[in-house]
């Protein structure tokens, strides 16, 4: 993870923070699935993930600072500094994650669980039907079912 | 990939047919702005793990495709100079088959020092070598160019290893070679590439008329970009903007699905750039500003210009009616 960092910041502060709160949310997702699993690739995943929001957070403070020590630029460096980390736009992102979550919560256990090894830990169908001993052509008609269902009730609730 | 392909790939995905590099390909091709509904559906699908993951390995990649371009230089020069070795060598057999006992010096360019001493530096010889008088020493003196041209030659192999003060992660295009602590990139580049691509895609500058007086040393430029995905002005600019190192003077970059602003200063001519894009119904303003740096630069013109924008279906047809 410390390394995912480095290579991106290039500086060992900002990837000793980023590992740090990979570290964290890699504890929160091994709360959801089996934690006995090798967790590798989704550490890799995970810090890549918080390479990217520290990215964004850290620009957008930098552009906030400048744009009040700017008065030329101020007003339209503020509103693109606020814009991009505005309460407004968590708040969407929050209920899009609810959104997603009450439409899993509709899933079948088992297809929850595929639909969920492929989503989060970025596995294979090879390496699902190893680690849950379903052959490989049930493994992908049960993505592909829980897929299906997933994008009709998430388009469908976009819409309204 | 072309929208068939994305949706290919999408309809794969569905099936649950797709692999998770095919995955991972399909996130990136998601990041675009503006997409269909379907598909930022399949972007919530794939999840922010995947999304994220893209948009790391997209900001990668863009920090590591000039080096790539920069190799390819090289290669180019390590070529031409290869060229220049084989042309030197063959003057030299040349004259040394005629002559056998009598060894061949390039005729050099002496400031104050004797010939031998200027082997270490690179004086460049004259274009016609002439026989000269045999030196003391036994063994044959190879021409100073070709001499010259070898040393240059064993410093530039294919594993080109940059300068201390050189960034590779530097478009070649907007680098130049400096002792300054970042290395100088003329943001000047960025409206050539501006105007560059209004002319391809035939969209002319814009009049800005302001209301209020401006500085006559402020100069300004619009253009009116139809929203097309085949031009993608925003990728353009995001891409135009990796050129510069993120510490050149007044560096201030921020992006959106919906607006582009990006500001650089010029230390060496004292100026100061800006460029903003905006989305406005279906078309991109594009806004680019140079003044002098201690120049207080108004948006008031700007402003009239998009408020002016919003009220008219096009500037086209703004054009037409005068």
């Amino acid at each position: 993870m410390l390394k995912v960092a480095l290579d991106f910041f290039g500086s060992q502060d900002d990837a000793e923070d980023v590992a740090q709160d990979a570290m964290l949310q890699l504890w929160r997702y091994c709360e959801q699935i089996d934690g006995d699993r090798n967790v590798s690739g989704l550490a890799v995943r995970v810090a890549k993930n918080c390479c990217v929001s520290h990215y964004r957070r850290k620009r957008a403070e930098q552009q906030y600072c400048s744009a009040t020590n700017s008065t030329a630029t101020g007003m339209a460096m503020q509103h693109q500094a606020d814009s991009s980390d505005s309460p407004q736009e968590l708040l969407e992102a929050e209920d899009t994650r609810r959104m997603i979550n009450e439409v899993m919560a509709r899933l079948k256990p088992r297809e929850r669980e595929l639909f969920e090894l492929r989503r989060v830990e970025g596995l294979s169908t090879q390496q699902i039907s190893e680690q849950t001993g379903i052959p490989k052509a049930s493994v992908s008609a049960m993505v592909s079912a829980a897929r299906t269902k997933v994008f009709i009730e998430l388009k469908a609730r976009m819409k309204q | 990939m072309t929208d068939k392909e994305i949706q290919k790939l999408i309809d794969s995905y569905l099936e649950g047919g797709t692999s998770p590099e095919e995955e991972r390909q399909l996130a990136r091709e998601l990041l675009r702005p503006n997409l269909p509904e379907e598909w930022q559906v399949i972007g919530l699908m794939l999840g922010e793990l995947a999304i994220g993951e893209a948009e790391y390995d997209a900001i990668m990649a863009c920090r590591k495709a000039p080096v790539i371009r920069m190799y390819r230089r090289w290669m180019a020069v390590a070529a031409s100079l290869q060229l220049l070795i084989g042309v030197g060598a063959m003057v030299w057999m040349k004259q040394d088959n005629g002559t056998q006992s009598a060894p061949i010096v390039a005729k050099v360019e002496k400031p104050s020092t004797a010939v031998k001493d200027t082997v270490a530096t690179p004086v460049i010889a004259e274009t016609e070598p002439v026989k000269a008088k045999p030196l003391q020493t036994a063994a044959p003196v190879i021409p100073e160019k070709v001499k010259v041209v070898e040393e240059v030659v064993m410093e530039t192999p294919e594993t080109y290893d940059p300068l201390p003060d050189e960034d590779p992660n530097i478009h070649y295009a907007s680098h130049e070679l400096t002792k300054d602590t970042v290395p100088y990139q003329a943001p000047a580049r960025i409206d050539d590439f501006i105007a560059e691509l209004a002319d391809y895609h035939q969209v002319k500058q814009g009049e800005l008329k302001c209301s209020l007086p401006v500085d006559s040393s402020v100069v300004s430029a619009v253009y009116v970009f139809p929203d097309k995905k085949e031009i993608d002005l925003f990728g353009r600019l995001l891409q135009v903007a990796c050129w510069y190192d993120s510490k050149t003077p007044g560096y201030h970059l921020n992006f959106s699905q919906q607006q582009f602003f990006f500001e650089l200063k010029d230390m060496r001519r004292q100026l100061q750039y800006r460029w903003i894009a905006e989305r406005i119904n279906g078309k991109i303003l594009l806004y680019s500003t140079c003044a002098p740096i201690d120049v207080v630069v108004s948006s008031a013109c700007y402003q009239e210009y998009l408020d002016e924008l919003m009220h008219t279906k096009s500037l086209n047809s703004k054009t037409l009616d005068i």
